[in-house]
């Protein structure tokens, strides 16, 4: 019999956080938040609410549902148009929080220097090609160009609350 | 006894200065992030995080005596001991950078301030 696959949300950065080991609290947490996803609330009004819910459930910001959370905030937000799509910051953002934990661990063990890392996730300033490789080259990653559709299927609103409905009825 | 807690407002223009462009999301993330870190929520701390429930249209002078442009901020609301305002102010300098503001309009008791960044306060 085939391995059942494990279930896992996936970002829009293609971050894939596993949720079928969720606890009741977070499963509990998380059919709340799908309700009032499903409502296609303005994208503020979201961030207030799962934001109010999260703090009085009691669970750390190191619960993958809070990593989930703010990828469904920034979905409404891009798909309302008050939010940028991801570009390669939001990328290596994500990748570096998975792999290094902060920036600080990362810049220590790259030699990259912080400061000019915080200029470029704030849009000021940007890498060059040959110090982005050499950034990827640690994060074992690489640079993918896609098309404005793709794109926007990987941040679709949809696409998320179907993730959503498997990882509570999981 | 528990230190007096003033309630602060602050808000967050849902554009960049220099390009009117939307933020990236990872601009929100970070501001949520630190404000949780610095100011903890729920069983860990006195601190209470709130967050506006609306987006908030304004608008402000680049430059005196220029006309008033329009703009849209998301509003936040904290509660926070009066002896962390300052963390609040270092914090919103760090916010005025990563999105790429002059000044953040700030409420404290309301008592209005504009906290404005140098070079040196860094991004979050």
């Amino acid at each position: 019999m085939a391995k059942k696959a494990p279930l896992v949300y996936q970002t829009i950065t293609g971050r894939r956080i596993p949720v079928s080991k969720l606890s009741r609290s977070e499963k509990d947490f998380l059919s709340r938040v799908q309700q009032n996803y499903h409502a296609r609330l303005e994208w503020t009004r979201f961030a207030a609410w799962w934001n109010a819910e999260f703090t009085r459930t009691g669970l750390n910001t190191r619960s993958p549902v809070y990593r989930i959370c703010q990828d469904l905030e920034a979905r409404l937000g891009i798909h309302q148009g008050s939010v940028s799509p991801p570009d390669y910051r939001d990328f290596l953002a994500d990748l570096i929080d998975g792999q290094f934990g902060s920036r600080q661990e990362f810049c220590q063990a790259t030699g990259v220097d912080p400061g000019q890392l915080s200029r470029v996730f704030a849009g000021r300033a940007d890498l060059s090609l040959r110090a982005l490789q050499k950034v990827l080259e640690v994060l074992q990653a690489q640079l993918v160009i896609q098309t404005r559709e793709q794109a926007r299927e990987q941040t679709s609103v949809a696409r998320a609350e179907e993730a959503l409905a498997l990882a509570t009825h999981y | 006894m528990d230190e007096r807690r003033v309630q602060c407002e602050f808000f967050i223009p849902i554009v960049r200065n220099s390009d009117k462009k939307p933020h990236q999301p990872i601009a929100w993330n970070l501001l949520t992030n630190e404000i949780r870190r610095v100011f903890p929520a729920g069983h860990s701390g006195p601190e209470t995080f709130y967050r506006g429930d609306a987006l908030v249209p304004g608008e402000y002078e680049e430059s005196p005596g220029s006309p008033p442009v329009s703009d849209t901020s998301r509003r936040y609301l904290l509660a926070i001991p009066e002896g962390k305002v300052n963390d609040l102010r270092l914090l919103l300098k760090m916010a005025a950078h990563t999105f790429d503001q002059q000044a953040i309009y700030l409420s404290v008791a309301g008592t209005v301030e504009f906290v404005t960044p140098t070079e040196e306060d860094g991004y979050l």
